[in-house]
């Protein structure tokens, strides 16, 4: 016979009982049926190929059942006497099995791919020009997805010798960058370097280490826009990384499957070696993990860094020897074997274990160590191209100032770094006041602490710091700065840097020019505002304005010309008289103008057009008001009152400023203890406003 | 004919299999003898290519690569519990390995299923313990390879079934170059069947042979002596393998010169003499005493 008859042979006899084909092909066709019928109505944001979280799903389940059910006669000891007695090599079994796997997952989801792709090429206009192409890469993606998870489970299965180990360890291949990098490594960055606010370089690692993740990122399924998705295609490194975790277990288990010894079936596991990396690797992730979690609990690192760091690492060395010990003592359990220890003593692995504690305190001295270097530095201008700078409390509402201030998510902030990116003379204007905010935080110089007249607790740049207790003497940071350096390279370098009061007046000479303020303040260019609807908003209501074409060029200009006179302590005087809003069908075109009472051209062109500049919310007829107050001292408590009480509702609409007006919170904050509902009368509609505000402060 | 050299296997620390060194001449059922533990399951894997020894090397037919398919394919390994497909009858069985082993006869195996009353197309997983290891042998038998390993086939049969193996057995090598290795804890199993037998202890093999053969100078004695016998000087005679004594009823099993164990019993005016035939049994418990091991557990 030969060896190709041989060979598919066993082939076909890997299919008996034809749960693999089963599962395999019943899925993929029913997706395929499921997506055909969805595709016709909602084909501009359903996708049959790349972006879709259900394929993809299906794809790393898919990987991971079939893994188990065409290897898992490599941890039955019966059936593997019944293969391995038969005239056949060891190998023809194990990689007949592995095409047979391959075969039935590849074929249906080909075939379903294409069908879909032909599918909607048919009454998709928009998918036909990126129809081969998306098609395409979609059964490669997809492919790719199968063989991550399909080749992980089968290098389990064959370095365990039994079902628990395999599956415990499966779990632990999809979780373990993602633990090691997001909860143990990007901790102990963040509480040992000052300046910290993420790290690329992590957040990419997180993703790569992650099977699911990178699946993800590999399949676009965290895309939604339509032409986003049909045009996607995996960067290199997505793909590199894909590769490698496709490769990588191919040879591992390519190599483990000739070594592996029949007799090790029962036991935890099947190669000695693995045994020994699985410890290692639960080892140092134990130790990493347990260093960063006693120094957060402790939390030492605001006090004393270096003691904190030596309390952290003698804490990992500790956990990485117990959990040693514990795996020695669990290795063999439950499997008639003595556990290791009783087999060779206490410290049978003693270099093993050394090496782990080694590594444990390795890492915990790369952050000791490196950050007075992370802290300290700051490129060369001329590897920068651009710079981000987002500041907490400028240019966002109270709302999400409070949020950043309580350590919450910092949605504004991420918007802010890719509003206010700097590439001309604000680039050099930041760069300069960037270099004398680490030079105030005396971070320029690795192993310094903050400057003691700057009256810093910690040099340690936390979210902390409210700004109302910021005062010249608080020792308070004013508030903070998060920096982005867009490398010429392509990298991106984040910093988060405490503000102080002086610091925070030496920003005007950023705020001030040209660049930051056409990021802060962008004004439609003349040339679209010609079918465009220009209205005045007073926070109240909104009237708008019969302008003729050249009224409205000449409205842009003054609001231009007044905004580049503006200055920033001009922000602290006084709050916004409202905004220009401007309706266009134009996609894109900015929208809103704030005016200030500084705005002087803009504003006497407006009174000109009629817009009623002077009317606030105490000119409305206001028929009743709810304040809800915050109680002192239990924080989210809030009492309410409902007032219509026609001497209290008038000082109550005196004092209170509609929420859209608060986007200086850091330069003028209002009373945000209080926050009011005016029911107002809209004469000319005759209906009723709810206008949501805060109070202005006493 | 399979050549066993100075054949290890170690399981971790413990040696299941210490330099064994044997030849299983063709045509012969041999059969492997040894307590639990004694290594004879492993060695029978060993032989079949499941398991891969640590040193030393197996030959079948002269063969250096005893993994390779075509030298499985003149083996077939039957283990105490065999595998059989989830709800595979018997002819989905034969069915497969038809594919294994093309030589395999269909028509004789359906012929003799039909004989021992096994219903082919029934699923195995229903067939009572004897009736699977009948549907198995049947399997062994038919396949026509030329060696068959079989480990404790007879363990858990009654009587008649095991006769009737025993009986399929032998049918099978009289009609064929046929040679079946058998691994048993009991001899009762063996004795009847097996010319040769190796005993197995703690991995390593304390004799093996053909005893029936071996066993021609070992006579074993019924007598019975008057009071003023000097029992004592029987009971430390050199050629005494054993003595048992049950009143003045003696029992013994000796060696040496037969004639000079006669004399030397007569001298002792014995009231009865009497030579019984010995059974393998207490050929074997003889040898192996004789040799210092404590085999009675193997003999039970």
């Amino acid at each position: 016979m030969t060896s190709e008859k041989y060979f598919s042979k066993w082939v076909r006899e890997a299919g008996r009982g034809h749960l693999t084909a089963l599962l395999a092909w019943g899925s993929l066709l029913l997706y395929g049926i499921i997506t055909a019928a969805q595709l016709r109505f909602k084909s501009d944001y359903f996708f049959f190929g790349m972006g879709s979280g259900e394929l993809l799903r299906i794809c790393a389940g898919l990987g991971a059942v079939i893994s188990f059910l065409e290897f898992f006669y490599l941890l039955q000891p019966k059936k593997l006497d019944f293969y391995y007695s038969l005239p056949v090599r060891k190998n023809t079994v194990f990689w007949s099995r592995y095409v047979h796997g391959l075969m039935h997952v590849f074929i249906p989801l080909c075939l379903v791919i294409a069908a879909c792709g032909l599918y909607e090429s048919s009454f998709d206009i928009d998918f036909l020009p990126s129809a081969a192409g998306y098609t395409g890469r979609s059964i490669l993606t997809f492919a790719g997805v199968f063989l991550i998870f399909y080749h992980v489970g089968i290098l389990l299965l064959t370095v365990c010798g039994n079902v628990l180990p395999a599956v415990l360890g499966y779990v632990l291949c999809l979780f373990y960058g993602h633990i090691l990098v997001g909860y143990a490594l990007t901790p102990w960055a963040a509480n040992y370097f000052r300046t910290y606010y993420r790290i690329p370089t992590f957040e990419k690692l997180d993703i790569m280490l992650a099977p699911f993740s990178l699946a993800r990122e590999l399949t676009g399924s965290n895309l939604f826009d339509k032409f986003e998705v049909f045009a996607y295609v995996p960067s290199g490194s997505v793909i590199l990384a894909a590769s490698e975790w496709i490769i990588l277990p191919l040879l591992l288990f390519a190599a483990a499957q000739k070594k592996r010894k029949t007799e090790r079936v029962g036991k935890l596991f099947a190669i000695p070696l693995a045994e020994r990396a699985a410890e290692c690797l639960l080892t140092f992730l134990a130790g990493v993990w347990s260093g960063i979690f006693l120094t957060e609990l402790t939390g030492l690192t605001d006090r004393s860094p270096e003691a904190a760091g030596a309390a952290g690492i003698a804490a990992g060395i500790a956990a990485a020897a117990a959990v040693h010990f514990l795996l020695e003592l669990g290795a063999g359990c439950g499997t008639g074997q003595k556990p290791g220890f009783l087999r060779g003593g206490i410290f049978r692995r003693k270099w093993q274990l050394a090496a782990e504690c080694a590594a444990v305190v390795f890492t915990g001295m790369a952050f000791l160590a490196g950050a007075s270097a992370f802290d300290s530095y700051l490129p060369k201008e001329g590897q920068v191209e651009k710079i981000g700078v987002s500041i907490d409390g400028i240019g966002m509402s109270n709302e999400s100032y409070r949020q950043i201030r309580m350590g919450g998510e910092r949605y504004e902030t991420v918007l802010q770094l890719e509003r206010y990116l700097l590439a001309e003379e604000g680039k050099t204007a930041a760069a300069a006041w960037i270099k004398s905010l680490a030079e105030k935080n005396r971070l320029t110089e690795p192993g310094l602490e903050p400057a003691p007249e700057a009256g810093m607790e910690s040099g340690r740049a936390e979210n902390k710091a409210p700004a109302e207790d910021a005062s010249p003497d608080s020792g308070m940071p004013s508030t903070h700065a998060v920096i982005c350096f867009h490398m010429k390279n392509g990298g991106e370098i984040y910093r988060l840097y405490p503000v102080y009061e002086e610091e925070l007046a030496a920003f005007a000479a950023v705020y001030e020019t040209e660049e930051y303020k056409r990021a802060a303040y962008p004004v439609a260019d003349n040339e679209f505002a010609g079918d465009a609807r220009f209205s005045w908003s007073d926070g109240v209501t909104e009237n708008l304005m019969k302008l003729e074409k050249h009224e409205k060029e000449a409205l842009l200009d003054a609001c231009r010309e007044d905004i580049s006179d503006m200055k920033m302590d001009s922000l602290k005087e006084t709050l916004l008289l409202g905004t220009v809003e401007i309706d266009s069908d134009r996609a894109m075109l900015p929208g809103s103008i704030p005016v200030y009472p500084c705005f002087t051209r803009t504003c006497s062109l407006l009174e000109q057009y009629g817009a009623p500049i002077d009317r606030t919310l105490a000119d409305y007829s206001v028929r009743s008001v709810s304040v809800s107050t915050e109680k002192e001292n239990v924080w989210g408590k809030r009492s309410s009152e409902y007032v219509d009480d026609p001497e209290e509702v008038e000082q109550w609409k005196q004092k209170a400023v509609p929420k859209s007006f608060d986007l200086q919170p850091l330069f003028y904050p209002l009373d945000y203890s209080k926050e009011i509902q005016a029911e107002v009368e809209d004469e000319t509609t005759n209906s009723i406003i709810h206008v949501n505000c805060y109070s202005r402060e006493e | 004919m399979i050549t066993i050299s100075n054949l290890t296997k170690y399981f971790d620390e413990i040696c299941a299999v210490n330099q064994v060194s044997m030849e299983i001449p063709d045509g012969s059922m041999f059969g492997l003898l040894g307590t639990n533990g004694a290594g004879k399951t492993t060695l029978l894997r060993m032989l079949a290519g499941i398991l891969e020894a640590d040193s030393g090397e197996i030959r079948i037919d002269g063969e250096e690569d005893s993994f390779s398919p075509q030298c499985r394919e003149k083996i077939f390994y039957l283990p105490d519990d065999p595998y059989y497909f989830p709800n595979a009858s018997i002819q989905v069985m034969l069915d497969f390995y038809k594919k294994q082993y093309p030589e395999l006869e269909m028509d004789a195996a359906v012929y003799m299923a039909q004989s021992l009353n096994l219903d082919q197309n029934r699923p195995i997983r229903t067939f009572s313990k004897g009736m699977k290891r009948q549907a198995f042998l049947i399997l062994a038998l038919c396949s026509q390879t030329k060696y068959l390993f079989c480990d404790e086939v007879f363990d858990g049969l009654d009587p008649i079934a095991a006769e009737i193996m025993k009986n399929l057995f032998r049918q099978e090598m009289k009609s064929r170059d046929f040679t079946i290795l058998v691994a048993s804890h009991k001899l009762r199993d063996l004795e009847d069947i097996c010319g040769n037998i190796a005993i197995l202890h703690k991995g390593g093999v304390v004799t093996a042979g053909d005893f029936k053969n071996r066993a021609e100078h070992v006579r074993k004695f019924q007598c019975v002596f008057p009071t003023e016998a000097d029992l004592d000087s029987l009971r430390n005679h050199p050629a005494v393998l054993r003595f048992h004594e049950d009143a003045r009823f003696i029992t013994l099993i000796t060696g040496g010169n037969p004639g000079e164990v006669r004399k030397a019993l007569e001298e002792q005016n014995p009231i009865f003499l009497g030579e019984v035939p010995l059974s393998l049994e207490e050929t074997f418990i003889a040898e192996m005493e004789g040799a210092g091991y404590d085999i009675r557990k193997v003999l039970q």
